[in-house]
């Protein structure tokens, strides 16, 4: 899914935060990438997406930690969101941030919007 | 600021160590220099802290505090505006729940290391019943985070 819109609030985040790489939100069984990633990648998140599925809870979240990235999931409702970001960086801070960033999307009402008009295509 | 230093120390015992342990000694042998180390490899603050402090403890390396002059400790109109946050959210109880927590890093407001802070303020979050009271903390501690450390770093 083309998601290169560079006045979403993601990315709005993402340049408020320099740390985060990119962003990937899964909703309905389908998944938007901010910014866009090649299909290797889409797999490997796709992956990680399924067997997150399969435990998490609305409220729950998940740090998975790479060589060079932490990857941040948080279930919000029905809503997976995905925070992928370098790993020399707080946990706390990438946690607070993003948190902070959804509940705020969220609460503004816009984000809703935004995401819908991606997810009911 | 209590800058730290990192002394390697010749063993007179055999220990073990594990692969991340062996390669932040291989890091420190090639930038003995924290903050160079950093810059170098990117890696994450909290894990090599952690990694530091398991070798400090097998004797391996020597960690020493070096004051100097610039001062990256957390100023006490932080701590004040801090308290005075959590006040809102948790009542007079505010100070010693901080303290408390400050002490869960073996630390003291004096030599708090601004670093630390994301991690204070998610252990205080814990402390705040209402989902939007944690929400609200949380973001009002995001801004002063980041309005200290940019005047910081502008002085």
């Amino acid at each position: 899914m083309k998601s290169n819109n560079s006045r979403s609030p993601v990315f709005k985040f993402m340049q408020a935060n320099l740390f985060v790489k990119s962003v990937i939100i899964h909703e309905n069984n389908k998944t938007s990438y901010f910014p866009n990633v090649e299909n290797g990648k889409k797999y490997y998140f796709d992956t990680i997406i399924a067997h997150y599925k399969k435990k998490s809870t609305p409220g729950s979240h998940m740090l998975l930690c790479t060589q060079k990235e932490f990857i941040y999931f948080y279930q919000k409702k029905e809503t997976i969101y995905i925070c992928e970001c370098s790993n020399n960086i707080s946990i706390s801070r990438v946690k607070m941030e993003f948190n902070t960033f959804i509940e705020d999307s969220n609460k503004q009402g816009k984000f809703p919007m935004f995401i819908t008009s991606f997810f009911n295509r | 600021m209590a800058e730290k230093q990192i002394q390697l120390l010749s063993v007179k015992e055999s220990i073990t160590l594990t692969p991340s342990e062996w390669n932040v000694i291989v890091m420190l042998y090639n930038y003995p220099d924290l903050d160079e180390l950093k810059s170098k490899y990117s890696v994450n603050t909290d894990q090599l802290n952690a990694i530091l402090e398991k070798l400090q403890a097998k004797k391996a390396i020597q960690s020493t505090h070096i004051k100097t002059l610039s001062s990256a400790e957390v100023p006490s109109s932080f701590w004040d505006r801090l308290e005075k946050e959590l006040s809102i959210s948790i009542g007079p109880v505010a100070s010693l729940v901080l303290d408390d927590k400050i002490e869960e890093f073996n630390r003291s407001r004096d030599n708090f290391s601004h670093e630390m802070l994301y991690s204070l303020v998610e252990k205080l979050v814990t402390e705040i019943n209402s989902p939007d009271g944690k929400q609200q903390f949380q973001k009002k501690m995001l801004t002063l985070i980041k309005q200290y450390q940019g005047n910081k770093n502008g002085r």
